[in-house]
């Protein structure tokens, strides 16, 4: 199992589609007053269309707002979408009746970022893992006999099903999270911060373990996660949510190595990196302003107010996310080509940078001013 | 070089509780010098923030502190309260992980920052306080500083809090700046920013920083000095390269390749550290790593000291093996297939 060749069967563009997503979107309403009238909208996921293919690990990354978690809840449904469709092997998620809901789930499961949360305090965890088998009507001792096998699955030992969730430590209580995600032997596993809330050297025992139990039991995954390190490691496809749209899509590589969109660039080069000579010597872009309210989303392209190459066409219209080389999506009007960077563009387009850092290595780039002159962004260096 | 700002010497902090003692730090030692950024790593329970409440003397009365800490010729420990009050945001201030349990909700954020200067300035005056105020968040990169000035903290985000909260701990031009996870509850975008704006105050008032942080890529761009943390104990302190490229003790170098790497290809395997943290009550036997480390001998049943490396004692390791470790390849030695 430690031997871990990407013994691929065959390339995962040329897998089943499991999951096929279209044009989800999930609004929350936002009431006040006496009569609880509805005055506003959080526009959590706006029209997310994507598709995870049999045996792919498809990474979600965005900050906080973006609709990640939001998206995955609706998918399985535990969040009602508010339109779109989910379609499940080829079957509708959003129009399947309740009985119908919890066979199908059956074969889609979610593990949560919390595992303290997520474990009920009262029940050993032999009971934890055993009750999605219960609740979907596998015999008792049949139940009982595979608790063993699965808690030995994800590294524990079948005694340790007497224990309560305290005596666990965080990492070993998303083992079990994990475990019980895998009790209904299910094809798709939404991760949602599955290793968020864990400390560096234990994140990545439960990295190694998801993607060695991946390939013992084909399973799918869609990695929900805001930290990108850990979401190029483990996924083969990520998408780049920003404000309930997806702003890019493509494989892992690719997304590292020739980001398309704007957001993505600068994203990418917020990421601290774990090594002093890469860190001091490479050029970062600071991008200026906070991640606007999904609740009143700024017009146009959703990432304008902060994008350092926009210009007045992103003010106005919603750049759709379209097809840049076969497998290759983003959502920008003013792409980026492979290796162009975000400074170039700047400076094609007759824009300052400002240069902070001692080694001269920061660039900090004020979006475009619309508007209101440049009163905005220009922060004066010490 | 200059004599040091702050020396550290066998601290020890220990809190009793219905479960036993905790010891939470144990005989650690350390110097910070003027200007200097020393970053303070571990994972949780290694007593990073401990350490750093106990130099603040934040700690509650039920814990035992030991050791001595001296702050530019002064024995911080021997401090009446009414003294170490002076030096607790002037003199030393502290960036917590969460600004909005250190900032008081009920008040403006300029009230918050004008009382922070008055308070070690009573000569100044309102007015130039609120000035100085304004200039601080303006520092931080906060626009329309003096119209924020009026605003409460929950008409802040996240990051112009932490930002109000810099400008805080700075206004008072301190020598020492200790930033406890100052970024973890932020957004990388954000976190990017917060950084940039640190590195900028520090810049400005020359202040030294100790930055306790898990997180190795924050430390890689930022410090100059490490200092590894486990089980309440210092394993391994060097210059930042040293410790990255030249790790000596195997804590360190496994928490290093723990670290999933945004600019590596997808298919390397992680080789994470296998176990978990010691429990703090009941610490393993001999050294505290011993049970999670692959190079563990009988030896490893004695605690093993720190062991200076080079002549200046700049690299030191808390490893019976430290020497011959540092024959092996660090990118390597944590690997196993």
């Amino acid at each position: 199992m430690s031997d871990h060749e990407p013994t691929t069967p065959s390339e995962p563009a040329e897998r089943a589609i499991v999951l096929d997503v279209q044009d989800l979107v999930k609004h929350f309403p936002i009431r006040a007053g006496l009569l609880r009238r509805e005055i506003g909208r959080v526009q959590a996921v706006d029209g997310v269309s994507l598709s995870v293919r049999r045996q792919e690990t498809l990474g979600i990354v965005g900050e906080s707002g973006c609709g990640k978690t939001t998206f995955g809840r609706t998918l399985l449904r535990l969040i009602e979408p508010t339109s779109g469709t989910v379609l499940f092997n080829g079957e509708d998620v959003t129009a399947a009746e309740a009985p119908r809901l919890r066979e199908l789930r059956r074969n889609m499961q979610m593990v949560f970022q919390d595992p303290f949360a997520s474990l009920n305090p009262r029940m050993p965890v032999r009971d934890t893992v055993a009750e999605p088998m219960l609740v979907h009507g596998t015999p008792k001792t049949e139940a009982r006999a595979r608790v063993g096998e699965l808690l030995e699955a994800v590294g524990l030992s079948p005694e340790h099903g007497n224990r309560y969730p305290h005596e666990f430590s965080g990492g070993q209580r998303q083992r079990i999270g994990i475990a019980r995600a895998l009790a209904l032997q299910p094809e798709v596993i939404i991760l949602d911060e599955p290793v968020s809330a864990l400390d560096v050297s234990v994140q990545a025992q439960v990295i190694n373990l998801l993607e060695d139990l991946q390939e013992e039991f084909d399973l799918t995954y869609m990695f929900i996660a805001h930290d990108l390190s850990v979401v190029r490691h483990i996924s083969d496809r990520i998408a780049v949510m920003y404000l309930g749209h997806v702003a890019e899509l493509t494989t892992a590589d690719r997304l590292y190595d020739a980001p398309a969109h704007p957001y993505t660039h600068a994203l990418l080069s917020a990421v601290p990196i774990a090594d002093p000579r890469v860190e001091l010597s490479r050029e970062r872009i600071i991008l200026q302003g906070d991640l606007p309210s999904p609740s009143n989303p700024p017009s146009g392209c959703r990432f304008h107010t902060r994008c350092p190459i926009a210009q007045e066409r992103c003010r106005e219209e919603v750049p759709a996310l379209r097809e840049l080389v076969p497998g290759h999506f983003a959502a920008c009007h003013y792409a980026l080509e492979p290796g162009e960077t975000i400074i170039q563009r700047v400076e094609d387009l007759g824009r300052e940078v400002e240069i902070a850092g001692q080694g001269g290595s920061e660039m900090v780039i004020p979006p475009v001013p619309f508007g209101a002159g440049d009163a905005k962004g220009a922060t004066g260096s010490g | 070089m200059s004599s040091p700002l702050l020396s550290v010497r066998d601290l020890s902090v220990a809190f009793h509780t219905d479960d036993g003692v905790v010891n939470a730090v144990n005989d650690i030692s350390f110097e910070v010098h003027p200007g200097e950024t020393l970053a303070v790593v571990g994972e949780s329970g290694s007593g990073k923030s401990v350490s750093a409440m106990a130099l603040m003397r934040l700690l509650p009365s039920s814990a035992r502190i030991q050791g001595t800490i001296e702050f530019d010729g002064r024995d911080l420990l021997g401090l009446s309260p009414r003294d170490m009050r002076r030096l607790q945001g002037n003199e030393i201030a502290m960036i917590f992980q969460d600004p909005m349990t250190a900032l008081n909700p009920v008040f403006t954020v300029g009230n918050q920052l004008v009382e922070a200067i008055r308070i070690h300035n009573p000569k100044v005056s309102k007015r130039a306080a609120r000035e100085r105020a304004a200039s601080m968040l303006a520092l931080v990169g906060i626009p329309d500083a003096d119209e924020r000035l009026d605003n409460y903290p929950h008409e802040f985000s996240g990051g112009m809090r932490q930002r109000a909260m810099i400008a805080m701990g700075i206004s008072n031009e301190p020598k020492l700046l200790i930033a406890d996870e100052p970024t973890t509850a932020l957004d990388v975008t954000i976190q990017a920013q917060v950084i940039e704006v640190i590195k900028r105050a520090q810049e400005a008032t020359g202040a030294a920083m100790i930055l306790i942080t898990h997180d190795l890529g924050l430390v890689a761009g930022v410090a100059e000095r490490v200092q590894v943390m486990y089980g309440g104990r210092l394993f391994e302190t060097g210059p930042t390269e040293t410790i990255y490229y030249r790790s000596r003790n195997p804590y360190t170098r496994g928490l290093i390749s723990s670290i999933p790497s945004a600019t590596a290809r997808t298919e390397r395997r992680l080789a994470p550290i296998p176990g978990a943290p010691p429990s703090a009550i009941n610490p393993p036997k001999g050294c505290v790593f011993r049970p999670r480390c692959q190079h563990a001998t009988d030896e490893c049943f004695t605690e093993p000291g720190l062991r200076r490396l080079d002549e200046a004692a700049l690299h030191q390791s808390r490893c019976h093996y430290a020497e011959q470790l540092g024959e092996m390849d660090t990118a390597a030695s944590g690997s196993r297939t």
